[in-house]
């Protein structure tokens, strides 16, 4: 177990500092000098320089890529070029507000998923099992922020059940909380989709394994036959697709941010963009690919924990 | 072989009174006939054998037996344990029954144990699920039945994954699951086809042990006659999902009453006519051949590791010489084949043919490789499944320099066909038009088309039932005869290499532990592991081929 | 099953048509701006109702497919043409460097949510349909590799790619010759579910104006315009996003279908 984990923990690192590099790089080659920007269209070039040689735009590129690097990992991820605020405040803040959406939606997502999967292959091919598939069907064509769009359409404008966006802070947990329901719901059921599907057929595979059959044998009925083996067995694709949408929610909530006028991670990288805050976007970009990363991390050793074949120094 | 100190079981072999009976017992799954009037009866204490070739029904019979046929099986007749009809008892008093009343073990010990399970967990869930008894009381059980099949607990202790465990060892682990609560009835479907030789002999030892101490009644389901031989009371023959002929074990296979159970059995001890040849000047020359396989490193900074699967094997095959090549999974012979091949490098040590080597600087010769061709074990993996019988017997063609065209090449198409005993027009048929036999007919014929010096069977009839097996095995000798081929026949199976070699190599662990003239060393094995090899190997009697002297009479 | 895949092949086939018909005739003037008639409700004169601009909303949907068919396909085709040769030379050559190589870009790739790689090279190049194609080719590369790489794994341990070895041939023939044919199936399968989330993720990237710029019509601009008029005219919202929405379901059963007709034991990853 121990020699699995540091295998897995040196390429997190490794993807990581390649990950930055990548990041770095492509954020370099962005046309536009953000010293310049700032200053507006007729500053002078001596004020500019000034102002490049304050940010350190005008040291050599390796040195600045390791003065970055060296700093995330002190936590120092500079200061925004338009604002003048350290990046890490900034980033903490809105953090606050797309972690939290991507954890509900996800909890709704895996909430809604694992029984209706399990309950459709349960009834694999009866009625139940249909109604399942055609639902995830439409799960997963359907665009979340169109569903987004519904959502406000028929809750907060006709119903009146929520506001229709913004977000009050987390002063009052429980308003915060009821004005993220409606973006979780609408990141959750399209992923949650996707999941029964996986959880679904995942678990019709393993019922027609060998060892099912076995236990059957042994006086399992088919229902104690999928709870005791099947499930477990069943769960190793289901946290792969798991982790994987973690980081889709978490990207996923850039755009929902948008439909629900939500003060997060993906209003911060858009403002960014366009106001050429490149640090700020490489920030934010490198945060999320962390996210993703350690994430992944999780599930492999998730996978150890469900599955003792990959305990083994092997 | 059989422990019978404790004659403690109520009936014994010859009991009459009747545990299972199958009654006329017809099956039908999705509107296919699987099985047509089957009767059967099985009493206590008693070992009654079903036999026959793939698809005969033997399988489906056991699963009807212990109330597991797939769905959408239909069914007419009666199947009564203990009196109590199973076709018609309703799926709660199945669970009841099944483990307690009836156990069965299964034929893959890889996949019939779930992998995320400890096995003592997965035995003790046989008395748990029955509530049989407590928790420390099954845990006790558990581990006494562990003992009993074998499964030394300071070796192997019941906190074991099933990953961690030899095939042997699980299906030591199977067998303890089916017999935790002392059914009356084992049902066996293939409980030892997936294991090497010495393996099955101690697993069918164990069971049949098993069987006469606890007083159980065992219906074993094989395809192998040999196995049958040793160890049941009665059996009955299946073809086409009937039952041909039943009877005591000695009478069946003394009579032979049904042409079937006839065909079968000879089928089993076939010998093919190989007609004496005297070798020529060496052709295929292995020296020191050395192959090793990089492990998995434990950690990112661990050195790496090598598995040492041929260790310095050297031996020679002349020209037109027969050789066999046997040992057990594992023992590196397959790997030995490819690096004859060229498909492997060797780390040491060297392989040539005709004087020159195989493999020179890791790229196989052409001219020296298309005098080597093969023939795989899987009849159903060896072929592109898109592509016609004629554009795969040609692929070899891509070695000659100036390989033949249109009418050259149909020829030499219809030829390679006619020789293994198919027809010309087949060229054009897909592969999956053919069954199993003829598609080794077409493996071999893809071999032979550019008339290769040497060619290795590897596992070549391991698949195949025993009348097909005879029929390729005749082949190969008629090959040998009229194109005086040499080849090299690696198998796990003694009686196949016995029956179409002159010389044999016996391997173990990437060694050549034994090596000399098939007859001597069948007749006089001198290594410890070739002796423990012949000895476990099933033998079916010497008995009622009146008047058939040396060929099929030799025990194995 | 056939059902899912008439009805799969019914909408793909619509939508498709709908978007060649676009660029012969639509039943109104997409340019043409027309405030008097805003927002109208659908009627005889515009099946699907107005725009708050007095467009067609049936001609804008019909223009709008255009660019998410045409985004997706070459989305796919981009990360087809780069994913299955490399998966294709990976698992020829397993363990090797290339193998390494082709694997860890992969990873690499897949820890950059696509959003993320839109948002970057958005970042450099500015906003456009072109780089849209160009977000979400990249992120179809690595599915591609990866699943041509794992099923052709499963092809080179059988015994009938090893009988072409022993003919001779090299590891490049017999990926061409042996493992392409067979693999054709599970792509096309897999290619049309990539297909399906190209137009998700097209549609996505339009909408924060990260994907085709005015005047090119585009369903998720159509509903970013939508997004303030809902309350009055619901229409505008939901004509879009149903588009979408069946464009989508199409494909998927199209996808499912086509699986279930060429080989039932095809599962291919939805990830």
């Amino acid at each position: 177990m121990l020699g699995y984990a540091l295998k897995r923990l040196t390429s997190l690192a490794v993807s990581l500092l390649v990950a930055s590099l990548v990041i770095f790089l492509v954020v370099e080659v962005a046309p536009g000098d953000p010293a310049s920007y700032m200053l507006g269209m007729n500053a002078q070039p001596d004020t500019v320089a000034a102002l490049r040689s304050e940010l350190g735009l005008d040291l050599p590129k390796w040195q600045r890529y390791l003065s970055w690097l060296g700093g995330m990992l002190s936590g120092d991820f500079g200061t925004s070029y338009t604002y003048r605020t350290p990046v890490a405040e900034m980033v903490a803040e809105r953090i606050a507000v797309s972690l939290p959406l991507a954890l509900y939606a996800l909890g709704l997502s895996t909430l809604i998923a694992l029984p209706a999967g399990i309950y459709a292959a349960a009834r694999r091919g009866r009625a139940g099992d249909a109604g399942v598939i055609g639902a995830t069907q439409l799960g997963i064509a359907i665009p979340n922020f169109w569903f987004a769009m519904l959502l406000v359409l028929l809750f907060a404008l006709k119903l009146r059940w929520f506001s229709a966006g913004g977000f009050p802070g987390w002063e009052q947990p429980l308003v915060a909380l009821k004005s993220l329901t409606l973006p979780a719901v609408a990141l959750a059921l399209p992923q949650a989709a996707i999941l029964a599907r996986v959880m679904r057929s995942s678990l019709i595979d393993i019922l027609s394994e060998d060892f099912i059959r076995t236990a059957r044998a042994k006086g399992l009925s088919r229902r104690q036959a999928l709870w005791r083996h099947g499930l477990r067995n069943a769960l190793i694709p289901v946290l792969t697709i798991l982790g994987l949408q973690f980081s889709f929610l978490l990207a996923g909530a850039i755009i929902i941010e948008q439909v629900f006028f939500l003060p997060g991670l993906g209003r911060l990288i858009f403002q960014s963009i366009t106001q050429r805050d490149l640090i700020v976007v490489e920030s934010v970009v490198m945060l999320l690919v962390f996210a993703v990363i350690a994430v992944n991390f999780l599930t492999d050793m998730a996978y150890a924990l469900v599955d003792p074949r990959l305990r083994g120094a092997r | 072989m059989i422990p019978s100190s404790r004659p403690e079981y109520p009936g014994g072999p010859g009991a009459t009174q009747a545990l299972l009976q199958v009654d006329r017992l017809s099956l039908s799954i999705s509107g296919t006939d699987i099985l047509q009037e089957v009767s059967l009866t099985l009493a206590q204490g008693e070992i009654l054998a079903l036999t026959g070739e793939s698809g005969s029904g033997k399988s489906m019979t056991a699963l009807a037996a212990i109330g597991l046929l797939p769905e959408g099986a239909a069914t007419s007749g009666r199947l009564l344990l203990s009196g109590r009809d199973l076709l018609t008892l309703p799926e709660r008093d199945l669970c009841a029954l099944r483990g307690r009343e009836v156990g069965m073990v299964f034929q893959e010990p890889m996949t019939a144990l779930n992998p995320v399970q400890r096995i003592g967990d997965q035995v003790m869930e046989t008395i748990l699920v029955h509530r049989a008894m407590g928790r420390d009381a099954a845990r006790a059980r558990a581990a006494e039945v562990m003992a009993r099949v074998g499964l030394d607990p300071e070796r192997i202790p019941p906190t074991r994954y099933p990953h961690e465990l030899s095939g042997g060892q699980r299906q030591r682990v199977g067998i303890a699951m089916a017999i935790a609560l002392r059914p009356k009835l084992l049902i066996a479907d293939e409980p030892t086809t997936a294991l090497d030789v010495t393996t099955q002999a101690q697993i069918l030892e164990l069971l049949t042990g098993l069987v006469r101490e606890e007083g159980m009644a065992m219906l074993m389901i094989t395809h192998d006659l040999a196995v049958v031989a040793g160890m049941a009371d009665r059996i009955a023959v299946m073809k086409a999902g009937r039952i041909v002929e039943q009877g005591r074990t000695a009478q069946v296979l003394a009579e032979q009453r049904h042409q079937y159970t006839r065909q079968l059995f000879e089928a089993s001890r076939h010998q093919a006519p190989l007609v004496p040849v005297s070798p020529g000047e060496t052709q295929l020359s292995v020296r020191e051949a050395v192959r090793d396989y990089p492990l998995p490193r434990k950690h990112p900074f661990a050195p790496r590791r090598a598995f040492r699967a041929v260790k310095g094997v050297s031996f020679d095959i002349r020209r037109g010489e027969r050789v066999g090549l046997v040992g057990e999974s594992g023992c590196g012979k397959s790997t030995l084949s490819r690096a004859i091949l060229g498909l492997e490098p060797l780390q040491a040590g060297q392989i040539s043919l005709d004087g020159k080597p195989i493999l020179s600087h890791g790229r196989p010769d052409p001219e020296i490789r298309r005098r080597v061709q093969v023939v795989f074990q899987d009849p159903y993996g060896s072929f592109n499944p898109r592509h016609s019988v004629g554009r795969i017997i040609a692929e070899p063609f891509h070695l000659l320099p100036d390989p033949p065209k249109g009418a050259a090449r149909q020829a030499a198409i219809a030829g390679a066909l006619s020789a293994v005993g198919l027809k010309p027009e087949h060229a054009e048929a897909p592969i999956h038009a053919f069954s199993g036999g003829q598609r080794q007919r077409i493996a071999i014929a893809r071999a032979l088309i550019i008339e290769p010096e040497l060619v290795i069977f590897d596992e070549a009839v391991s698949a195949l039932d025993v009348r097909v097996r005879a029929q390729i095995l005749d082949l190969v000798a008629e090959l040998s005869r009229t194109r005086g081929l040499s080849y090299l026949f690696v198998s796990h199976d003694l009686s196949v290499v016995r029956s179409i070699t002159d010389r044999l190599l016996v391997m173990r662990d990437g060694e050549i532990v034994e090596r000399g003239d098939t007859s001597d060393v069948f007749d006089n094995p001198r290594h410890w592991y070739t002796k423990s090899l012949m000895e476990a190997a099933p033998k079916l009697p010497a008995l009622a081929m009146g008047g058939d002297d040396d060929a099929g009479g030799k025990p194995l | 099953m056939k059902l899912s895949l008439i009805l799969g092949a019914t909408l793909s086939l619509t939508f498709t048509l709908g978007a060649l018909i676009s660029f012969a005739w639509t039943p109104g003037d997409v340019e043409a701006v027309n405030i008097a008639a805003r927002l109208q409700p659908p009627s005889a004169a515009h099946w699907l109702g107005t725009d708050h601009l007095g467009r067609d909303m049936l001609s804008m949907v019909m223009t709008g497919a255009r660019t998410s068919l045409a985004v997706a396909l070459v989305a796919v085709g981009l990360g087809m043409g780069l994913g299955v040769p490399l998966g294709l030379a990976a698992a020829a050559r397993q363990g090797g460097w290339l193998d390494e190589l082709v694997m860890r870009t992969n990873d690499l790739i897949f820890a950059f949510p696509s959003l993320v790689i839109a948002i970057l090279i958005t970042a450099i190049f500015g906003p456009g349909a072109l780089n849209a194609i160009l977000a979400i080719g990249i992120f179809n590369i690595p599915v591609f590799a990866r699943l041509t790489r794992g099923a052709a794994l499963s092809f080179w341990r059988r015994e009938f790619i090893l009988a072409a070895r022993v003919a001779g041939k090299g590891a490049p023939r017999i990926s061409v010759e042996h493992i392409l044919p067979n693999l054709a199936n599970l792509l096309i399968v897999q290619g049309t579910i990539q297909f399906s989330l190209g137009i998700l993720a097209e549609a996505g990237l339009s909408y924060v104006g990260l994907g085709a710029q005015p005047p090119v019509p585009s369903w998720g601009r159509m509903l970013a315009d939508a997004q303030t008029m809902v309350a009055l005219a619901p229409h505008v919202a939901i004509v879009p996003g149903l588009a979408i929405l069946l464009t989508v379901l199409g494909l998927n059963l199209l996808g499912d279908g086509l699986r279930d007709h060429l080989d039932p034991r095809l599962r291919p990853s939805r990830a």
